[in-house]
């Protein structure tokens, strides 16, 4: 038998319950040597947690005495086998017993007595066991024999001694309902006991959740909030999620979406380990992308554990096959593995506990949620948080792929697509929408962040075609990128001004050739006037010359001849 | 420690005590009285005491003493306490 104990110097020592998360809580286990005080209403699973208490401890090869007050002890067996706790099987090995301690209510009582019975009982037990663990459940049962509330107090003064004494590490049971008035009643157990741990189940929004909170541990510190915890098919289950450190890897080799295309558009392909984030709104393609990753996937030796809120198994798989989708060898051959539920079908600790022990027994190497938008269903916005944090952290802990559906309520709003405040978590986003041109819908893709890869931040257009998703080049025209029916017109259109262009340089040309003609035409219609005005003018000079020659001879004729010309005044003055 | 007052007893009862503890002390003492004044010789007193012999309390679930299982007359009946309501033992033992 090995030593348990955690022992810090100057702290107390304690006994790890090896309840999943509870020891985080309880910074170590329960107190040894001491009693540990479980309170809770009815259904609230402290019988689950004292037995799985002791179950743990005795695998470990620590003896354990269960007394059961209310219950039979094969009843007890019996509920802890759907539990998978195996009782008889330690019982056989001397680990533990099952004692059944029902008093029998028709005993008639005169006179005063005492527990020496129970005493008796369970030392002689415990010393053929060398047993230090004990659980009484429940101890209201027992004090109530008394009916007298001082006279149960002191019953428990001498219980509480007499375990202390013995240096046995107790756990007691006690139901509290403040509807039953009992939990005043009962006050004073918390008083006495070293370590309190409260239970409790409530109903919010019609979804019952469970709550764990310690409320005094003597001598030691303890986690002092509320934790969510859940009664799975595997026991007590409590995830402290202000406890779960960061205890993330870095991103690893890019492995392929299953779409070339798409792979050299993100750099490579999704980052295994990483956050994958694919939103849209219904009909964009979302659930067919992320299969064409897991048939990609699953070719490749891979496992896949498929989380969905939106549709069944059969569903889906019939659904994929008109995009050209075979889910089915990949299931056959157990490499794909859904767990489909409704979001309101149960609490959203519970939701997480069945995708906890999913992925510790079926050990995926990727995850597919479909969709975080449906999460918000299992209450409230809150509790679909917290539900997503917890997931993604526990895959990131265990190196798998998260592929995370997003439905987006507007088509092309890509501030919508963060989805539940997760976006610092997600390491690839990928928007699918949805654009109206021309009459018709087209679907557009963006890689709107790809974490440590280069990426390319053009919108896509792509088709879901009977074989798959198809991408089709960026067509970057005069109106931005254009798809569909619009994008073969806009290169219709594009070709018909260029050959309008094309008509309009020759028709320019033709019409600088006519005006050149004209130009000449006119220039020779000039030159001819101005021949026609040269030739009158050559006329009119003849003319001068012919009349002044006929001057000088008609003075010569008068005799009269003068040199200057000016001597007509003197001839004027004779 | 059995004591039998008669080979063919119609009597037949447990007593469960826990050592020198004062309840069981008084509890012999009691109902010896009343057996002897009602029907002496005609009963069979087993007396247990669970501190020597924890796997008899296991078996006859005796979680508190004194404790005292009729199980003659038939049917059994329980009766916890140091048997100090004389009527009632008395009572049950149908005397």
């Amino acid at each position: 038998m090995k030593n348990e104990t955690i022992t810090e110097k100057g702290t107390l020592p304690k006994i790890p319950t090896r309840i999943a998360g509870l020891d985080d809580i309880l910074q170590g286990g329960i107190p040894e040597k001491r009693t540990t005080i479980i309170s809770g209403g009815p259904g609230c699973g402290k019988s689950i947690f004292a037995i799985e208490f002791l179950y743990n401890g005795a695998k470990m090869g620590h003896p354990g005495i269960y007394v059961t007050f209310e219950e039979r002890a094969d009843a007890v067996r019996q509920n802890a086998l759907t539990m998978g706790w195996d009782l008889e099987e330690l019982e056989k090995q001397n680990l533990l017993f099952v004692m059944q301690a029902n008093l029998d209510p028709g005993a008639l009582i005169s006179g005063d007595f005492s527990l020496m019975g129970l005493f008796s009982i369970i030392e002689g037990k415990a010393k053929s066991m060398n047993c230090t663990r004990i659980v009484l459940d429940a101890i209201d049962i027992l004090l109530r024999m008394y009916n007298d509330f001082n006279r149960e107090r002191s019953e428990y003064y001498v219980l509480h001694d007499w375990f202390s004494s013995r240096k046995i590490t107790s756990i007691m049971t006690v139901k509290s309902s403040h509807d039953h008035g009992l939990a005043t009643r009962y006050e004073f157990l918390d008083f006495m006991a070293d370590c309190v741990i409260h239970l409790d189940q409530r109903v919010k929004e019609q979804i019952s959740t469970r709550r764990i909170r310690i409320t005094k541990f003597r001598g030691s510190d303890f986690g002092r909030n509320e934790y969510p915890y859940v009664i799975s098919d595997k026991g007590l289950s409590i995830i402290p999620i202000s406890m779960s450190g960061l205890r993330h890897k870095p991103l690893g080799e890019p492995v392929s979406s299953g779409n070339e295309h798409l792979d050299s558009i993100l750099g490579g392909g999704y980052r295994k380990a990483s956050c994958i984030l694919i939103a849209g709104i219904t009909g964009a393609g979302k659930t067919t992308l992320a299969n064409t990753f897991i048939e990609t996937a699953c070719s490749r030796d891979e496992s896949v554990l498929f989380i969905g809120f939106e549709e069944s198994e059969e569903a889906i798989v019939t659904n994929m096959l008109s995009p050209g989708i075979d889910l089915r060898p990949a299931i056959k051959l157990k490499k794909l593995r859904f767990l489909t539920s409704l979001p309101e079908a149960m609490g959203s600790e519970e939701h997480l506990m069945r995708a906890f022990n999913h992925i510790s027994e079926y050990k995926p190497d990727h995850l597919v949620l479909d969709a975080i938008s449906a999460c918000e269903r299992m209450g409230s916005q809150q509790t679909a948080f917290e539900y997503l944090i917890r997931l993604l952290n526990h895959c990131k802990e265990n190196d798998i792929t998260c592929i995370l559906l997003n439905q987006t309520t507007k088509s092309m709003d890509i501030h919508q697509i963060s989805g539940m405040e997760i976006s610092s978590m997600v390491d690839t986003a990928i928007f699918l929408g949805m654009v109206e041109v021309g009459g018709e819908i087209n679907r557009m893709m963006l890689v709107l962040k790809s974490r440590g890869l280069s990426h390319s931040n053009q919108f896509r257009e792509y088709l879901i075609t009977d074989k798959g998703i198809e991408l089709l080049d960026v067509y970057v025209g005069e109106g931005g990128v254009l798809t569909g029916a619009a994008r073969q017109e806009q290169e219709a259109k594009e070709s018909s001004n260029q050959r309008m262009r094309e008509h309009r340089i020759m028709q320019k040309r033709q019409e600088l050739n006519h005006k050149e003609a004209a130009k000449q035409a006119k220039l020779a219609a000039m030159q001819s006037e101005i021949d026609m005005f040269k030739a009158e003018l050559d006329a009119l000079m003849e003319e001068e010359n012919i009349w002044h020659q006929g001057r000088k001879i008609r003075a010569r004729l008068r005799g009269k001849f003068k040199d200057n010309p000016i001597n007509t005044n003197i001839l004027g003055s004779v | 420690m059995t004591q039998a007052q008669n080979s063919d007893p119609k009597y037949r009862l447990k007593l469960f005590i826990a050592g020198n503890e004062p309840n069981s002390v008084q509890a012999i003492n009691n109902i010896r009285k009343i057996l002897d004044s009602r029907i002496k010789d005609r009963y069979k007193l087993e007396i247990v005491d669970i501190l020597s012999d924890f796997q008899a309390a296991i078996n006859h679930g005796v979680l508190v003493t004194p404790m005292l299982i009729i199980v003659e007359p038939s049917p059994e009946t329980t009766i916890v306490g140091t048997l100090s309501d004389t009527e009632k033992v008395k009572t049950a033992l149908r005397l």
